[in-house]
């Protein structure tokens, strides 16, 4: 009797712990790619920004049906485009971004940009008081990228959102 | 007769099973295990609390500079000689969605100061310093960012 209760009890607790280990590993797995996306989402926006800023003159068509807004920069030697790309979900000039390993063991992409919004700010969100000129606003741009990742049969898990406020000089010294 | 006696007590002691002390102590040393892993799993998510908040405030923080370095550029800056920190309002870093109603969250202080660096060298030239920073309270520690950067004026 002792021993069935013995028995009953340790594979109670057993059960529990390996329970706990599972949704902890899995826990973990998730975690893990939600913090690689959010490396690759800052790579991507850094990238932008680091562009944006050295440009002379930007153009944002918006991407109705793609949900990622074409923007076209122009440097000094010659225009940057970042646009849709079938495959890497946003390109600069039609080559990818950034060479990274996005896929699990079966070839499902882990995560991918879902949408890329560009626009310029019409209201000082950080000041109110003493809000920005319209000169700062129209030479500033938001940009957002809308991140979804995926469970390894492809199935959508979470979505979420980056932006970054970005302030182009030139245009601004130009334009006032 | 002694070895018959011997044998037959010994037949007894296997039969018996475990004592209670022995299931008392073998239920000890699981649940001290059991506590560690759950010490462990309460840890590990702290941590990752910990970095998912860090990396929102890096994000906000960023932007919060962009927009200084902006205001800055653009000589809207009001010049005065105080240098502390200047309140820059908050943000939200982290809202737990718990269906059952109660909701957890981080909330982070922005701040910012900048002061006027004066140079001399064939000829006189300024620039801003400015520095930006977001504090929040996470698990009864207070964390921060800062960030240091120089600004000039666009005439």
């Amino acid at each position: 009797m002792e021993m069935l209760i013995s028995l009953v009890i340790s594979s109670i607790i057993f059960l529990g712990m390996s329970f706990i280990l599972i949704e902890t590993s899995r826990h973990h797995a998730y975690e893990e790619v939600k913090l690689d996306s959010k490396v690759f989402a800052n790579y991507v926006l850094d990238d932008i920004e680091n562009t944006l800023v050295k440009g002379s003159n930007v153009s944002i068509s918006a991407g109705i049906f793609t949900g990622i807004d074409e923007i076209t920069i122009a440097l000094t030697d010659g225009n940057t485009v970042y646009t849709s790309h079938s495959e890497h979900g946003v390109s600069k000039d039609n080559n990818k971004i950034y060479n990274y390993d996005n896929i699990y063991d079966n070839g499902t992409e882990k995560f991918s940009i879902k949408e890329m919004r560009c626009y310029k700010p019409t209201s000082d969100s950080y000041n109110s008081s003493n809000p920005a000129s319209l000169n700062i606003l129209n030479s500033s741009f938001i940009l957002e990228l809308k991140i979804a990742l995926f469970d390894p049969a492809g199935d959508e898990l979470e979505s979420f959102m980056m932006d970054r406020y970005i302030f182009n000089p030139y245009i601004y010294s130009t334009s006032s | 007769m002694l070895k018959c006696s011997k044998k037959a007590s010994f037949s007894h002691l296997s039969l018996k099973g475990f004592s209670l002390i022995e299931l008392v102590i073998g239920i000890l040393i699981t649940m001290v295990i059991g506590g560690a892993m759950m010490q462990g799993t309460s840890y590990y998510r702290d941590k990752m609390l910990s970095i998912n908040v860090k990396e929102k405030a890096y994000g906000d923080l960023k932007n919060f500079t962009n927009y200084w370095k902006s205001k800055i550029a653009a000589s809207e800056w009001q010049i005065d000689e105080d240098v502390n920190w200047r309140d820059g309002g908050q943000i939200e870093l982290f809202t737990s969605d718990n269906p059952e109603g109660s909701d957890e969250s981080v909330t982070g202080n922005l701040y910012y100061r900048a002061s006027k660096v004066i140079k001399y060298d064939n000829y006189e030239y300024y620039y801003y310093s400015l520095d930006t920073k977001v504090s929040w309270n996470i698990l009864n520690d207070r964390d921060s960012l800062t960030f240091s950067v120089d600004q000039i004026v666009f005439n």
